[in-house]
Formats: C-alpha cells, sequence, structure tokens
C-alpha cells in the first residue's frame, strides 16, 4: 500500500518535470530606444525564474560611423555558474524590425556573480532602437 | 476502496510514463530555429560560424579608421580565401560569405567577386563580339572598378582529448589589407572554446 503511494508520487514527479521542460521560453527582453526621451529603457521579464539568476543593467549605446552600437551588462545574481544566451533584434525608426534572422543566439557561460558586457552593432544606418532578447540554455 | 482508487493512480501514471517511453521511439522530423544556440556535437557547427560573423562584422565596421574611411565613400574589396588550418573539414567559404553579405547590407563596403571573373568575362565578349547584342545597350570591356582592399584570414585549432574529456579550441583571424599600400588596415580574431564531456552512461 505505502509502495503504492510512493511510485504513484515519483511518476507523478516525472510527469510533471517533463511537462514543465517543454514550457520553458526565452526570458528577459530589454528595450532600448536612445532617441527616446520618455521611455529610455526597461526589462521585459517573460521568465520569472530566469530574471531571479540573470538581470540585464548598464544599457548604454552611441552612434558609430552612423551605426548603433550598443553594451550591456549581463549578470549572474546567484552563486553557481549558468548558461544562458542571448540575442540582439533591430528596429527602424517606424519600429520596423530590420534585418531579421541575421542575429543568431550567443552561448555564453556567466561564473557565480559574473558580470559581463554584451556588445552588439546595428546592421544598417536605419536602425533607431534595439531589444535584447536573454533566455536560459 | 482506497486500495483501489492508489491502483487507479499507479495505473495511469504507469501508463504515461509508457506513453513518454513510446514516444521516444517515433522518429519525426521538424523544422528548427536556425538562430538557436546548436550542440549537437563538438565539430564546428552553425553557432560558430555565426559568432564569428558577428564579431568580425562588428569589429570591422567600429574600428575607427575603417569608419572614418566609410563615412565618406564606400570602398571596393574582395575577398580572398580563409585558410583552414584545422584538422576539420570546414567551408571557410560560407564564413567569408556571411560576412561580406553582413558588411555589404551595412551599406559601408562594396565587393568584387573573384568567382565569377570567367563567367563575367564570357557575358562580356557575348555583348561586345557576337553582334548579337546593341552596340548602346552593351556593358563595355575594361570599366569594371578595382577593388581597393582585400580581406582574408584563418581559421585554426586546438584539440586535446582524455578518455572522457574532448576540449576544442578554435581561432579565427580575419585582416584587411589596403592592396595598393600593402597596409593591414584591420585586424581581429574570434576565439571559441567548446568542451564534451562523457556522461555516466554515455559512449
Amino acid at each position: 500500500m505505502k509502495n503504492h503511494h510512493y511510485f504513484a508520487k515519483l511518476f507523478a514527479s516525472i510527469l510533471l518535470v517533463t511537462l514543465l521542460n517543454g514550457c520553458s521560453t526565452s526570458g528577459i527582453e530589454a528595450i532600448g530606444k536612445p532617441d527616446d526621451a520618455d521611455v529610455k529603457k526597461h526589462l521585459l521579464i517573460h521568465n520569472d525564474a530566469l530574471a531571479k539568476n540573470i538581470t540585464i543593467s548598464d544599457m548604454r549605446s552611441r552612434e558609430v560611423g552612423g551605426l548603433l552600437e550598443v553594451n550591456l551588462k549581463l549578470t549572474n545574481l546567484t552563486s553557481s555558474d549558468k548558461a544562458v544566451a542571448y540575442r540582439f533584434s533591430w528596429f527602424d525608426g517606424d519600429e520596423f524590425e530590420v534585418e531579421i534572422g541575421t542575429d543568431a543566439w550567443t552561448p555564453v557561460s556567466l561564473h557565480g556573480a559574473q558580470s559581463m558586457s554584451v556588445h552588439g552593432v546595428a546592421p544598417n544606418g536605419s536602425v533607431k532602437s534595439y531589444r535584447l532578447n536573454v533566455k536560459g540554455q | 476502496m482506497l486500495m483501489k482508487k492508489y491502483s487507479s493512480i499507479v495505473g495511469l501514471t504507469v501508463m504515461a510514463a509508457a506513453l513518454l517511453v513510446l514516444q521516444g521511439c517515433s522518429t519525426k522530423v521538424a523544422y528548427q530555429d536556425a538562430t538557436e544556440v546548436e550542440t549537437a556535437t563538438i565539430d564546428f557547427g552553425s553557432t560558430d560560424l555565426q559568432q564569428i560573423a558577428s564579431k568580425m562584422v562588428d569589429s570591422v565596421l567600429t574600428f575607427p579608421p575603417i569608419v572614418q574611411v566609410t563615412n565618406e565613400r564606400r570602398p571596393v574589396m574582395f575577398v580572398d580565401k580563409i585558410k583552414n588550418k584545422t584538422t576539420e573539414h570546414i567551408d571557410t567559404e560560407s564564413i567569408t560569405d556571411t560576412i561580406s553579405t553582413r558588411i555589404l547590407r551595412s551599406g559601408k563596403f562594396r565587393f568584387v567577386d573573384m568567382t565569377k571573373v570567367s563567367e563575367v568575362r564570357e557575358q562580356l565578349e557575348f555583348q561586345n563580339e557576337s553582334g548579337m547584342v546593341n552596340r548602346n545597350s552593351a556593358a563595355q570591356i575594361g570599366r569594371q572598378v578595382g577593388a581597393e582592399y582585400m580581406m582574408y584570414g584563418n581559421l585554426s585549432s586546438i584539440v586535446k582529448k582524455t578518455d572522457d574529456v574532448k576540449d576544442v579550441y578554435y581561432k579565427f583571424t580575419l585582416k584587411v589589407m589596403h592592396l595598393e599600400s600593402g597596409i593591414v588596415e584591420w585586424s581581429d580574431e574570434k576565439e571559441i572554446r567548446k568542451q564534451r564531456e562523457k556522461s555516466l552512461f554515455g559512449r
């Protein structure tokens, strides 16, 4: 009787873990609009669990040779190593995404409490804002 | 009554587990995101190519002397072969294709394609010498623009292996040379390190 109860719990846990694995989604987005005076920068969190481990800060941008260059800081808030991936998306003045699918997910490993600079350059001169996506690997 | 309830729970979970196991036995094909991190094997893969291209393009387009030159005009460049010094078979032309495409689409440089010289010559001869093309619309021979810069580089690797661990280090070096003066105007490197560890039950 006790054995049955134990196995039922075990199988239910396995099932739950398997299902939850399939539900993991992209985690955090940082949006930067250098020209916008009101809503300059903000974070969108789609995955609370990841947001507790990783954060994006120090969003800076400048224009180099007519191209938007951005620099952000990724920080591991935990004491253990974390493997994440990031990707930039670029938008023109009308908020249209440009060069869709050009930027690939870049894997990075962050040691406990480590901060790392993430750097990106817009694909062309029409880009006026960007979005950085960070997700767990 | 209670016993019956537990039996049904056990039965259901066993069925669910069996379904999961059986799912693993079926073969299926699915489209995947081409920009996703790929770690199927430790060999050179799409993520490595994309990381290299991204780093090189960002670097060349923001290097101050190159920015100065490209602010005023769009210089012409040609891409030489990337030497593959690794022990793997790697299509290095694919790497330079991605890099040159992105640089071209940035609007900062223009390119001449040295792989198409014979086809271009054939077409120009047809237009000018076959007598079949109107002379007013024929592209003239000897009017092509010469390249001002050359892009070249190499890809090397260091592989270390023990019974349980394989460690691969790739180094991609790219340079841009001013053809007339022979001066290397820009150079950068991208390093990638990957490690594969054998799992407890793995092969």
